[in-house]
């Protein structure tokens, strides 16, 4: 997880503001809303905050600048946010997916914003299945392309295995994943998603890199001798991408992919591509967990996915 | 030719050198993670008389069975080089090819009364490459039966899938 503190402009005002890549919604103290537009909410939403509990019954659009770039998000109004390591008192807590959508990366061992993925416009690449009512998007089928990068979000989305087809000269990863086409956040502030057991197949690999570690899995915490097993689960923080400089890589339209992990933390599988693409292998459900039935699967094919051009292209 | 299949009460007689891994899957059954590698397991080498080998090779599933401690390393570095004056250009293999196998006791109590050993496979492609864990078991099942071959793979569109989960 990474979490930057930095000066943000409101309306003008300076406020206080922690980027955390943890958090997934953005927050607003109540003083700062004062000149924000803000709505009642239906019901009380309540959040685990801080290490408390913060109840807030009103939203706002926080409009504000970041490093001199404009932004803008939904924010839930709290009446206290909690205070950084300094003891300064954090006004503006900005969540996980307002930095996906304005490309603002936190850079934790730098103390700094990458703002270099700032979306100067947005290109909009709704997938098919996404302009039909939600009830509906249940029965589309997934199909994603290098093409819309900037709408893809992976984050905790779980990856189940992964392997390597060669095709000719060429090889791809492809990784088993459970793709969550779509996260609502529901008036008692739960989340629930549209689950799609999916094949994410990144298209003639070049560097690639997988350092994957869990650690020591059992440990026994004394005195109560409860052992712990965490090996083997493996969930996505974030999904990046650079252009190499190297000409090597521009002149044959390589790009740098590079996939950071929570879990193990610290886990990152990098690589260089020329496209990657996410199709669906059944129908997507809706769901309060983020990971499907794993008995009710399609099963990954270690031949029939691994091609470029899947079945029935 | 017979069906693979080989327990770990048989760790001594397998030999993983030389194997080619094709891929990596995490399968949680209940509150234990097996982790299972899609290999060619080359179950005989045989030295022929124009000094070639023959191998008995069969697509099989190395599965070790509840897993702790994993770690995976595996970087094949910068697969684009310009080797001047030519350029010539070095394509990235997508190759995973075990060195050795090995396996060696926990000393930690919390490890070795629960029936933990450690294993550890170390890889000539990546160089330097290794996957580290602790298991109870393992297994390596033959997906079919065994062909006697000049190579030591199996062509990618003649195997059968690794059909997992569902």
């Amino acid at each position: 997880m990474g979490r930057v503190r930095e000066m943000i402009s409101v309306d003008g005002r300076e406020c206080w503001t922690l980027f955390d890549t943890g958090v997934r919604s953005t927050y607003v103290l109540n003083v700062v809303t004062d000149k924000l537009r803000s709505t009642a909410t239906f019901h009380p939403i309540r959040t685990a905050l801080g290490g408390g509990v913060k109840e807030s019954t009103c939203t706002a659009l926080l409009q504000a600048e970041v490093q001199g770039h404009p932004v803008s998000t939904h924010a839930l109004v709290v009446d206290e946010i909690g205070k950084d390591e300094d003891g300064r008192c954090i006004e503006v807590l900005f969540g996980a997916l307002a930095m996906r959508q304005w490309g603002i990366r936190p850079v934790p061992e730098e103390g700094r914003l990458d703002l270099s993925h700032y979306p100067e416009q947005f290109a909009e690449f709704p997938p098919a299945w996404s302009d039909t009512p939600a009830g509906a998007r249940q029965t589309g089928r997934l199909e994603i392309d290098s093409s819309a990068f900037d709408q893809v979000s992976l984050h905790d989305v779980r990856i189940y295995g992964w392997f390597q087809y060669r095709e000719q000269y060429e090889v791809n990863l492809v990784l088993d994943i459970d793709y969550l086409a779509e996260w609502n956040l529901l008036p008692d502030n739960r989340f629930d998603f549209i689950v799609v057991p999916a094949t994410l197949t990144f298209l003639d690999v070049v560097d690639l890199q997988i350092d994957l570690n869990w650690g020591a899995s059992l440990r026994r915490e004394e005195p109560s001798g409860v052992i712990c097993s965490s090996a083997g689960e493996l969930e996505i923080n974030d999904f990046r991408r650079f252009a190499y400089t190297d000409p090597v890589y521009t002149e044959r339209s390589y790009l740098h992919y590079e996939l950071g992990l929570w879990q193990p933390q610290g886990g990152r599988i990098s690589l260089g591509a020329r496209g990657f693409r996410i199709v669906g292998r059944q129908e997507g459900v809706r769901s309060d967990r983020q990971t499907f039935d794993p008995a009710q699967r399609v099963p990954l094919n270690t031949v029939r996915d691994g091609r470029s051009e899947p079945d029935g292209h | 030719m017979s069906k693979l299949e080989i327990d770990s009460s048989a760790f001594d007689q397998v030999d993983l050198h030389d194997v080619d891994v094709y891929g990596f899957f995490l399968q949680r059954r209940g509150s234990e993670i097996s982790l299972i590698l899609d290999i060619d397991y080359l179950a005989e080498w045989t030295l022929l008389a124009n000094n070639h080998f023959e191998y008995l090779v069969a697509p099989a599933a190395l599965t070790f069975l509840d897993v702790v401690d994993l770690q995976i390393h595996l970087d094949w570095g910068p697969s684009l080089r310009k080797e001047e004056p030519y350029g010539v250009m070095d394509n990235f293999s997508g190759e995973i090819s075990i060195y050795d196998f090995r396996r060696s006791a926990y000393t930690d109590p919390i490890y070795t009364e629960q029936s933990y050993l450690r294993y550890e496979l170390n890889f000539s492609v990546p160089l330097d490459g290794r996957i580290s864990l602790g298991a109870k078991d393992f297994t390596i099942v033959g997906r079919q039966d065994l062909i006697r071959s000049e190579h030591r793979n199996l062509d990618p569109d003649q195997r059968p899938p690794l059909i997992l989960g569902g």
